[in-house]
This record gives C-alpha cells, structure tokens and sequence, in this order.
C-alpha cells in the first residue's frame, strides 16, 4: 500500500471518526461518562491529530491531488470519491481543529443541559457533514453534505426549542439558506446537463469550452448557494437570529462550519469563477456591500452576540472579495485567521455570558477584574479581527486589501473604511464588557473552569501566531503558505508593499481611538453615536429594515398565499372528494344488493349441487372389506378382457 | 420337459382357487392364507417364463425369491393388523369388521 492509499483511507478516517461519534452518541449517549461529551471530543480530537499527519503529508509530497472511486451507482456518471488536494486538507486542519476546542468547550459550558447527548451527537454530525464536504470530489456528494451542514445547524440552532424565539431563527436558518440552495441546486443540474459530468476535475476541464453565457449562469447560480450558506447580502438575516442557539454552536457555525462551507464552494469552484468577468464582478460588489453594511450595523448592536455576528458577515465579505478579486488564497488565508479568531471571541462570549449572566453589553462593564483569562484571549481575538498589526487578521486581510488595491481602487476605499467600523466596533465591545463603569452583575462574575478557559487558551495561540506563515516578512513561512495554492492560481507580489499596508493600518488606529474616546475617557456622551447619526442611526438599529421588508414583500405574500389555497381546499377540493366517495358509496351499496342476489346464489346452488350428489354416491362405501375385494377383481378382470380384445 | 402351457394352467388353477378363498373365507387369517396362493400362482409364471423365453439368464428365479421375502413380510404385517383388530374387536370375522364405511 503506497503513501497515497493511507492518505486517502485516513482522510475517510478524519470525517468518519465525528461520524462514529454521532451514532454511538445517539444510542449509547446516557451510559458513556459525562454523558458522551468526553468521547465526542475524544474521537473529534482523533481526527483533528489524523488531518494534521495529512496535511504535512500532501503538503511535503507536492501535488497530492487525487481521487478515488467507492463504488458506481447507476449509470457510470454517478460516482463517490475523494479530492486531497491542498484547499481540502486546509480545510481539514481548520475544521477539525475548531471543532475540537469547541466540544472541549462544550463539556463545561453545556453541563447542566437536558439533551446533552443529543448536542454533542449533533454537534459530531455537523463536524462530520462539513469534513465529508470538504472531501468531495464532485458536486453531488457536496450537495449531500451541503444540506447535511444546513440540517445539523438548523437542529443546533433550535437547540433550545422550547423557546419560541430559538425555534423561529432556527426556521429561518433553515429557510433563508434553502433559498441559496435552490440556485445551487439549479446551477449543479445546469452543469451536469451542459458538460454531463459531477467530478470537480472534468467539469473543469470541459469549462473553457462552455459558451460565456452559460459559465456566468452556473457560478452565479452556485454563488446563490454561497452566499445563503455564508449569509451574505441580501441573505445574511438568519446569522444574527442564529444567536438564539448555544454559543458554542455559534462558534463553530460562525467560525468552520456553515460559514465556511460558502466559502468553501466558491474556492473550490474558483477556475469557474475565473471564466467569468461578470460573475466574479458580482463576488466582489455582494462581498463589499456585506462587508460594510454588517460592520455598519455591528456598531449599533448592544448583543454581544449579535455584534459578533455581524462581524462574521463583515469578515466572510472580505473572503468574497478577495476570492472575487483572484486572491484565490489570501480568501482562504483570511477564512483560517478569521475562524481561529471568531471562535475564541464566540467562546469567549460564552465565558462571560455563563459568568456574568449578561448579554448586553450596555449592562456589562468592569469584568476585566473578574475574568482576566477571558479578558486577555478575548482582546487578542478582538485585535486579531480589528487587523492590528502583527496579529493573524492583519495578514491575511492586508493581502485581500493588496489584491483588491490592484482591483479596484473603489473596492479599496469601502474595505478600508470598514476596516475603522471594525476596529470600531470591536473596541466599542471590549470597553464596554471589560473596562469602565463596573455593571451590576460585574459584582458576582468568576473566571469560567479550566474546561472553558484552556480552549480559549488553545484558541488565542492561533489567533496570534497563524497569521506569519502568511507575512510577506518572513520569505521562509511564506513559501511554506504558498503550498497551499494551487500553481495554476499564481502566488501574487510576495513583497510588502507599505502604501496599502499604511491605510488600514490608519484607519484601524482610528477606529480604536474613537472608541476609546467615547466609551472609555468618556470625552462624548454615550450616546454620541446616536446623536450625532440622527435618523440613520434608526435605521442601523432596525438593521436596515431588512427583516421588515422580507416580511412585507415575502413572509407576507406567502402566507397570504397559503390562506387563500387553504380555503380554495376546503371550498372546492374538499367537496370535490366529498362527492367522489359518497357517490362511491352509493354505487357499492348497488353492486352488494347484486352481490347477494346473483354472485351469492351461483356460489351456493354449485355447492348444494355438489352435497346432493355426493351423499348419493358414497353409498357405495359398504365398508365390507369382500365388497372392495371383489370390486377389485372384478376390475382386474374388465381390465384384462379389455387389453385383450382392444 | 414339460411345456410352457402345463405350468400356466397350474398357476392359472391357483390363482383361481386363491381369488375363490380371498372372496368367500370369512375369517381374516384364511384370507390371508388364499393371497398367499395367488402369489404362489404368480410365481410360478416367473419362472416357467424365465425357463422358455431366456434360460440362459435366472431372472424369473430371481423374482421369485423377491416375491417369496416380500410374501413373508408381508404375513407379518398383516399378521400384527389382524392382532390389532382382534384385540380391540374381540373377532377376526370379516364381515364384522367395518371400520372403512364412510
């Protein structure tokens, strides 16, 4: 067996072991200790250790990219297999590693929950669809773990059901993303009727060959799809509603999982992408809108949670961006810096939000005491996402901006001007929890059990270090990231270039003095932000009017739809069925009058018939054995005479 | 040697008295006794056939012998019946055995 076959026998492995999980949680989740929590994180950790063999394995092997055929289903066409290439062993690491600290996190944050088996089974089932998707080798089988991802987040978001308001964003999940699945599911059968193939690697060969029309259709279609996953505009209403489900969940939502599967799926489909000026034109202005409408909504938003949220559409813009723009891995760079940050910020939230009983950020205040571990590893994710430097979101987001400067200079301009409402806004979220006026429920706050705090730990030493294997400063990390990029894709101006470097720089130094002016020195009111937007600032807190609108243009419509159709059914369709059956009823009740008549008395007169003759003929049982004997001879006899004269 | 029809008659003859017996004895065993004959007639036609039409083969011989091992079994199954019935009839006269009317 070559190196390549336990490669890719240990990537089932990888995405098998969460699978194990799932099962033996949902049958056995009440005998296992910890009710299955530990064994949960066990065999994710298994797998997080088994992507790493991988990745060094593809990665010192060079081009590993290869597949594999399970087995045929039906006609030739429809196979199973696997594609380790270096976005899917990237994306293994990621995954896996994420998950793993947020199972570890969930044994403490999740203990005292009813369904705790149920969770962690869910939980393993999410991971596993995710790294099944991410192994995909054609788009049927990423379809399957694509709607996989959108159920386990629709069950964890509503994890919480019996609230009403959990059950509805777990709804509306569900639902908001299904109307980007529905184009993904349009543009993988327009590519299998057009190149009449699912594998990745031949629909590729055959793009160049498609009509310019067609090509666009297809990666618009499929950026449908993307963009409900990855809740970008005017898809992104579900994420902040999402908040409702446990923040754990959250955080491997926001960070590897559901996010990140949009992601995925445009830089997987990039050399379709790359075809069509249009379709990359419209990556690039959907990613730029998110990206500064979220940040501008973040701003206002007193939910921790929710300007966490925020945030990830904010960022998960940059990736679209840069994907957009051809920075094929500064999009995926971004998505690994964003993931290790977003999800030690969502578990540092829940560190607080489990300590200090508050969600608010207006009524926190002065936990910094309190908590210092939380404390510290939250302000390094915060900094990490603001893009100050020398933090791992700095990196990543100064290539997009590197690549957009040679894009498009109004592109430039929008990024870096979100990139001072984010440092605004992550700021504005730091002094309010940590520092100033002390809030009530300050008083009681306590540092969360190692549990909690040692994933944040785990998590912060990435949020910080990740970023230089990406630093145009260190030539040797460097080479080393540009393993991850496909050769035909390009490896864009190594070199720093100082000039785009300096302005978000600027403008993040900015976005952190504001804040700090307001909310910590207090030299403008609290509610400066307020006045001195005016009616603009309703319209943030509203978000946009967004949910109003779908509500008066779609919710609406549809439910008013389905009352008319309803009463159309009992009116007409009901009736309609009504009359079928009594009618049927009065044509049985004819048939059975028949039935006894005619049908019943052939059946018994043949019977009767059959009684008569019988009881004539058995008289002949005399029961005399000579009476048979001699009927015997008698036979025997005839029977001779009748051979001889016939 | 004695010609073929002389034996026929022979066995013929006794086929006749065994069907005379079979029809007219009452009791069971003298029944039993008459079949007999008849199969004594039958095997006397095998071998007098055996001896005119292959004497070079003793096939005849050899159903003969089949026949008189079957004859005897067959007394000692219709023995233990004629048993059975004696003992829970109390008689082993024909007439008044009548377990096989309807």
């Amino acid at each position: 067996m070559g190196i390549e076959n336990i490669v890719l026998n240990l990537v089932i492995v990888i995405a098998l072991l969460p699978l194990l999980s799932f099962v033996l949680l949902l049958f056995l989740g009440r005998f296992l200790p910890g009710r299955g929590g530990p064994v949960a994180t066990a065999l994710v950790g298994a797998s997080f250790a088994a992507s790493l063999y991988v990745l060094f394995q593809v990665l010192t092997r060079g081009n590993v990219a290869s597949s594999m055929v399970w087995h045929v289903a039906g006609s030739a066409r429809f196979t199973l297999g696997l594609l380790v290439d270096e976005l899917t062993v990237f994306m293994l690491v990621v995954v896996t590693s994420i998950s793993f600290v947020i199972h570890l996190y969930s044994i403490g944050y999740m203990h005292r929950e009813k369904r705790l088996s149920w969770y962690f089974a869910v939980l393993s089932l999410f991971t596993a669809a995710m790294l099944s998707l991410v192994i995909a080798d054609n788009y049927l089988q990423l379809y399957i773990s694509w709607e996989l991802v959108g159920l386990c987040s629709y069950l964890l978001i509503g994890f919480w059901f019996e609230k009403k308001s959990a059950s509805d964003a777990a709804k509306k999940a569900f639902i908001v993303t299904r109307l980007g699945d529905v184009g993904l599911s349009l543009g993988i059968i327009l590519i299998y009727v057009s190149t009449g193939s699912f594998i990745f690697s031949e629909v590729f060969q055959q793009a160049e060959g498609l009509s310019m029309t067609l090509v666009t259709a297809i990666t618009l279609l499929l950026f449908c799809g993307a963009a409900g996953k990855s809740a970008q505009f005017p898809l992104h209403v579900w994420l902040p509603d999402a908040m409702e489900g446990p923040t754990p969940v959250n955080a491997l939502v926001d960070a590897a999982t559901k996010i990140g599967a949009g992601v995925y799926l445009v830089a997987r489909n990039f050399p379709l992408f790359e075809l069509s000026a249009f379709s990359t034109g419209t990556v690039v202005w959907i990613g730029a809108i998110s990206a500064l409408m979220a940040a501008t909504m973040a701003m206002v938003m007193t939910d921790i949670k929710r300007v966490l949220a925020y945030s990830t559409v904010s960022q998960v813009g940059y990736m679209m961006v840069a994907l957009g723009t051809g920075g094929y891995f500064a999009g995926i760079f971004h998505l690994m810096t964003h993931a290790f940050s977003k999800a030690l910020l969502f578990l540092g939230s829940g560190s607080i939000i489990q300590a200090a009983h508050v969600q608010d950020i207006t009524q926190a205040g002065g936990l910094y005491r309190r908590m210092k571990i939380t404390a510290i590893t939250f302000i390094l994710g915060a900094l990490s996402i603001s893009g100050l430097p020398l933090f791992s979101g700095f990196w990543s987001s100064d290539q997009i901006l590197r690549d957009v400067y040679n894009y498009n200079f109004i592109i430039y301009v929008i990024l870096t001007f979100t990139s001072i409402l984010t440092a605004f806004y992550m700021s504005r979220l730091v002094f309010l929890t940590f520092f100033g006026r002390k809030g009530d429920k300050a008083e009681y706050a306590h540092e969360s059990p190692p549990v909690m705090s040692i994933p944040l730990i785990l998590l912060a030493i990435p949020t910080v270090l990740v970023g230089f294997i990406g630093s145009p400063f260190l030539p040797e990390a460097y080479r080393f990231f540009t393993l991850f990029a496909p050769e035909s894709f390009g490896v864009r101006q190594v070199e720093a270039n100082y000039a785009v470097m300096g302005g978000p720089i600027a403008a993040d130094l900015a976005g952190i003095l504001l804040a700090y002016l307001i909310y910590q020195r207090n030299l403008r009111p609290q509610d400066w932000l307020a006045r001195y937007l005016g009616p603009y600032y309703k319209v943030l807190l509203h978000k946009y009017y967004f949910d109003e609108i779908y509500l008066f243009l779609i919710v609406r419509p549809v439910l008013r739809l389905s009352d008319f159709i309803g009463r159309f059914d009992l009116a007409v369709i009901d009736r309609v069925v009504n009359w079928v059956g009594d009618s049927g009823l009065r044509f049985a009740s004819a048939i059975g009058i028949f039935d006894l008549g005619v049908i019943d008395g052939i059946v018994n007169w043949v019977g009767d018939t059959m009684l008569d003759n019988s009881s004539r003929f058995r008289l002949s049982q005399t029961g005399y054995t000579l009476n048979y004997l001699l009927f015997f001879f008698a036979a025997v006899a005839l029977l001779v005479l009748w051979i001889q004269f016939a | 040697m004695i010609p073929l029809p002389y034996y026929l008659i022979a066995s013929t003859a006794l086929l006749s008295v065994g069907i005379f017996g079979v029809l007219t004895r009452k009791h069971v065993i003298q029944i039993l006794l008459s079949v007999e004959l008849i199969l004594n007639a039958v095997t006397i036609n095998f071998v007098a056939f055996s001896l005119y039409i292959i004497p070079e083969r003793p096939i005849g011989q050899v159903f003969a012998i089949f026949v008189i091992t079957f004859a005897a079994a067959k007394v000692g199954v219709g023995l233990a019946i004629i048993l059975a019935i004696y003992k829970s009839l109390r008689t082993a006269n024909i007439e008044d055995i009548r377990l096989l009317k309807w």
